[in-house]
């Protein structure tokens, strides 16, 4: 029953033909499972923690020995690319490997040519560096499929286990893909161009079954049964089946997946499958799916949402690419604000960069706007955008090209990060401040509140009482510029009539 | 207990002029792998030991890397008592306790009866009775053995090797503590600076001789592992914490000469560093002065007016991040700018700056030398034998001086603990622009749709392209102009 009520919900959740959603009327909760973060990758399991309860996040992507710490109550997990977690996914062609994990790998993973030697038959995946790549799954095998299930439904119950253990209550919530297509992720040699001879240049690319042996299929070991046709029919089963084995765990599991492209690399794939497989593998539906390119196509591309199967309320973006580009950041933001989509981070936070302490304030603060302003149930009709002037606004959040700021939802936080001398943050309307914090890089409030002297805020420490901002007709404004780019968070009370 | 297990003490190696100390700074965070990362980064050599630290040098043994161990009397097994239930931490307290630690009235009730230390995480710490030169030794003996085991464990993987002690808070008086009525601990003394006697009489009169002489013992020791090791003292206020203690004890430097600390460590204020009351009694001279300060976090004119005076007298600076005014604790924590205006006196004296070449000006407020630039609006420092320039903008107009000689070849972006992160951009995605005869470092990277411009090289000064880039550090890449 519960499974059909999934599949009820995900096929009937606001279809219209543009994919647009009714904006006026919100009810979002604050544990809506789009409240989610993502920047796991390498990075610091307690900072993430600590950033997603100053920032209200309940859904985070996992990040290793989570489940021990206590910041982790009360939030859910999601497990990153989790068939990562059941084989041994590298291999490095410097490296010598004992017969059987050869062979292993000529049963359990892609082939690209079964009749060549170890590692020549083998389809190759993500490259580190020249030495060091991915191998990918033969998702063609059901046999492959029922074990990598097994494998992460196991790390799944570990990790829950090791959290109670702990007395933490941090609850599985779902799964988040990187590169998700159904193709899979190849990498191989592709014609990137031709020299000025007209010979052709060849790459390493992101590349299809197709493209390397002509078919949408992997190339077959004598010894195993290729149980679907195609690549892409044997993902979506292994999409498809890991949720209705997850359900047993968690009835409300969310699949999330993260394209670079949410039309190329992803929609596209699905609508180019028969149209029975919708039905046969509709657990392989994602319930959100969060557009790594930086551009507003994750709401704008309308080939997403001809078909009905996505909706805007189903779209996030997730690039860091804002870290130098606030111009476009705003864009993106306000573009995912007003279309009632979301806004997060995927894997880095920044380039190279693992620790969220290390992410400019203002990059950590914008995307966080465009989920606050669902989540304060913000009605469409009152989040403004000016794109000549690059000014959003709304009761409660602002971006400009000066500052950006957002009231956490649901609470009477304010935070707000100012970036120019120019800058400054309106007071929501009907508020005023009642105590002022400079934040530390994971937006923990540093210091004692700030001191009030006239209109100006000051340190209130015995080493430093140096001014930051002052406040004038309900809008705060910079007064030292070793305030810029650094977050504050101000608590509001009803303003004094 | 964590204060001084995640604290990583950096020292510079290189040898300095003759106006300058040898003692350079100490780094906190919260994992070893970010300690060590700044440590090579920056570049320093040594290094605040914690279990992890093994470990984290084990990947680089052609590196060779000198370790300090913080409060080395704490680390080893301590007399404690847990916080809330007043429950002893070992079951034998009654008979050996009344020895070791220090009895304050035998007739009150466990722990009332002994004077109270420190409150690390949930437990209570009994300071030792340094009045008997038993618990001296027998305390030495414990730390000495903490070494040793380091040394077994260190040999096998990583060259790290032993160069001294950090005491944090020391007071030659004790460390003593009180809780008041509204449940604060404050600081707190002995009674005529001594403990009530127990057993056989003290060796010592007073808990600071008796302090003083763990101080001697603690050196001899330390010397016959490696004889140029130090022990360096961490105080808030150089004059109250330590000088005028030794100013009420007749022939002190004499006395007590193998006692005095190599070097202190002060987290407050630049100009009380210099006072000549520091120094009047001859006890300490300007050379083991070292500043450790993050007041000015956002007070910019502050800042360049006590980095100016530091590094015109050739002090050194620090960071410990554990210290109370640094956010977090964490390195990525400190403001870009104060994180490189920090390393500015150190590093002059690592380049052996010459001090008339540490120059001010007062109208811009401005301190600028051949490898350094501070102002309100900018900052940037040359890293020793590299072509490492780090900067970071404050302002629109901020400018920074490049180092006498140097030109920009590239920039790229460094992480918290100063480590570059280009590897996702690429090298080429970096790199200098000439616009309208103008040499302008733009954001190439394929993604990016604007091409940002960052910053703009003119006349030996480069300037703030894009105000939104305040407040972030870059590693510009130098080289030498023909």
């Amino acid at each position: 029953m519960k499974k059909i009520l999934l599949y009820t919900s995900l096929l009937c959740s606001v279809f219209t033909a543009n994919g647009a959603v009714d904006g006026e009327n919100l009810n979002y909760k604050l544990d809506d499972f789009r409240n989610y973060f993502c920047g796991s990758w390498g990075g610091s399991a307690p900072d993430i923690l600590t950033y997603c309860k100053n920032m209200g996040i309940k859904h985070i992507g996992y990040a290793p020995g989570m489940e021990n710490f206590k910041d982790a109550e009360g939030c859910y997990f999601y497990l990153l690319d989790p068939e990562y977690l059941t084989y041994t996914r590298s291999l490095f062609f410097d490296k010598k490997y004992p017969k059987e994990q050869i062979e292993k790998w000529a049963r359990q993973c892609a082939l690209l040519d079964a009749s060549k030697p170890f590692p020549k038959n083998l389809a190759t995946g993500w490259f580190f560096n020249n030495n060091h790549c991915t191998l990918i799954l033969d998702y063609q095998q059901q046999k492959v499929i029922d074990e990598t299930v097994v494998g992460i439904i196991k790390r799944v119950k570990q990790i829950e286990e090791n959290a109670k253990k702990k007395g933490i209550n941090f609850k599985f919530g779902g799964y988040h893909w990187d590169v998700p297509q159904l193709t899979g992720d190849f990498y191989g040699m592709k014609k990137v161009r031709v020299d000025k001879k007209g010979n052709p240049v060849y790459g390493r690319r992101q590349v299809e079954m197709v493209d390397m042996r002509g078919v949408d299929s992997t190339s077959k070991h004598p010894d195993v049964v290729h149980d679907y046709p195609t690549f892409s029919e044997g993902r979506m089963k292994f999409y498809h089946q890991l949720r209705l084995a997850s359900q047993e765990v968690n009835p409300n599991v969310k699949l999330i997946v993260d394209p670079a492209f949410c039309w190329g690399h992803w929609q596209e794939h699905i609508e180019r499958q028969p149209k029975e497989f919708l039905t046969k593998y509709k657990g392989a539906l994602p319930d959100f799916v969060t557009e790594e390119f930086f551009t507003t196509n994750f709401v704008d591309d309308e080939r997403v949402f001809k078909s009905g199967m996505l909706t805007k309320d189903m779209m996030a973006n997730s690039s860091f690419h804002g870290w130098y580009e606030v111009a476009q950041e705003i864009r993106v933001i306000a573009a995912a604000a007003q279309a009632g989509a979301w806004s997060t981070f995927f894997g880095h936070m920044g380039p190279g960069c693992k620790f969220v302490c290390d992410v400019p304030a203002r990059l950590k603060l914008s995307r966080m706007l465009a989920t606050w302003e669902n989540l304060n149930n913000t009605p469409f009709s009152k989040r403004k955008f000016d794109k000549e002037k690059l000014v959003y606004e709304s009761p409660t959040a602002q971006m400009s090209m000066g500052a950006f700021a957002g009231i956490r939802p649901q609470t009477n936080k304010f935070f707000f990060v100012v970036m120019t001398q120019d800058g400054k943050v309106k007071i929501p309307q009907g508020y005023e401040i009642d105590k002022l914090y400079m934040l530390d890089n994971l937006f923990s409030p540093a210091y004692n509140p700030m001191k009030k002297i006239g209109n100006t805020y000051t340190l209130n420490e015995n080493w430093s009482k140096a001014s930051t901002f002052k406040v004038k007709d309900n809008t705060i404004y910079p007064v030292n510029t070793a305030v810029l780019n650094y977050a504050f968070m101000a608590t509001l009370k009803k303003a004094e009539k | 207990m964590k204060k001084f297990l995640f604290t990583l003490f950096a020292i510079s190696t290189s040898v300095l002029s003759a106006q300058t100390n040898n003692f350079t700074p100490y780094i906190g965070g919260q994992t070893v792998g970010e300690k060590m990362q700044i440590a090579r980064n920056i570049p320093y050599k040594h290094v605040i030991w914690e279990p992890r630290t093994t470990w984290a040098l084990s990947k680089s043994t052609e590196e060779v890397f000198y370790y300090y161990i913080k409060d080395p009397d704490s680390l080893v097994s301590h007399p404690s008592f847990i916080t809330e239930t007043g429950e002893p931490t070992h079951p034998n307290y009654k008979t050996n306790w009344k020895k070791v630690c220090v009895l304050v009235d035998e007739k009150a009730e466990f722990p009332n009866n002994f004077a109270q230390g420190k409150v690390i995480e949930n437990q209570t710490v009994l300071p030792w009775n340094y009045q008997r030169q038993e618990v001296i030794n027998e305390v030495v003996n414990r730390i000495k053995n903490t070494v040793n085991n380091i040394n077994k464990i260190r040999q096998n993987k990583s060259r790290i090797v032993f160069a001294g002690f950090i005491f944090t808070d020391p007071r030659l008086s004790g460390e003593f503590y009180k809780k008041t009525a509204d449940g604060k601990y404050v600081k707190a003394s002995l009674s005529n600076d001594t403990a009530q006697p127990y057993g056989a009489p003290f060796d010592y009169k007073t808990y600071t001789e008796g302090r003083l002489m763990f101080l001697k013992t603690l050196r001899k020791e330390m010397q016959k592992i490696n004889k140029d090791a130090k022990i360096i003292f961490e105080v808030d206020n150089l004059y109250k914490d330590f000088v005028k203690q030794t100013e009420a004890i007749d022939g002190f430097k004499e006395k007590y000469a193998d006692s005095i600390p190599d070097f202190f460590v002060v987290r407050k204020g630049a100009k009380s560093l210099t006072n000549e009351k520091n120094f009047a009694s001859g006890i300490i001279s300007k050379n083991q002065v070292i500043s450790n300060s993050f007041a000015n976090i956002i007070d910019l004119k502050r800042e360049v007016k006590e980095i100016t005076h530091l590094a015109q007298n050739g002090i050194n600076t620090t960071f410990d991040i554990t210290a109370e005014n640094s956010p977090n604790k964490r390195f990525g924590n400190i403001p870009a700018r104060l994180r490189i205006s920090r390393l500015i006196p150190t590093l002059e004296n690592m380049h052996k700056t010459p001090l008339d070449a540490r120059q001010y000006d007062e109208q811009s407020n401005m301190y600028f030398s051949p490898v350094a630039s501070l102002s309100e609006g900018g900052v940037g420092v040359l890293i020793p034998r590299t072509n490492n320039f780090y900067i970071a903008f404050t302002a629109k107009n901020g400018k920074i001086k490049l180092p006498d000689g140097y030109t920009v070849d590239t920039f790229e972006y460094v992480n918290g603990c100063l480590g570059s992160t280009i590897g996702y951009h690429g090298r080429k995605a970096m790199k200098a622009v000439y616009i309208n005869g103008q040499k302008c470092f733009k954001m190439l990277h394929w993604m990016s749709k604007s091409y940002p411009l960052i910053f703009i090289e003119k006349d030996g000064f480069i300037e703030l392209g894009n105000e939104m880039f305040a407040n972030e550090m870059l590693l510009l890449k130098l080289k030498k102009v023909k």
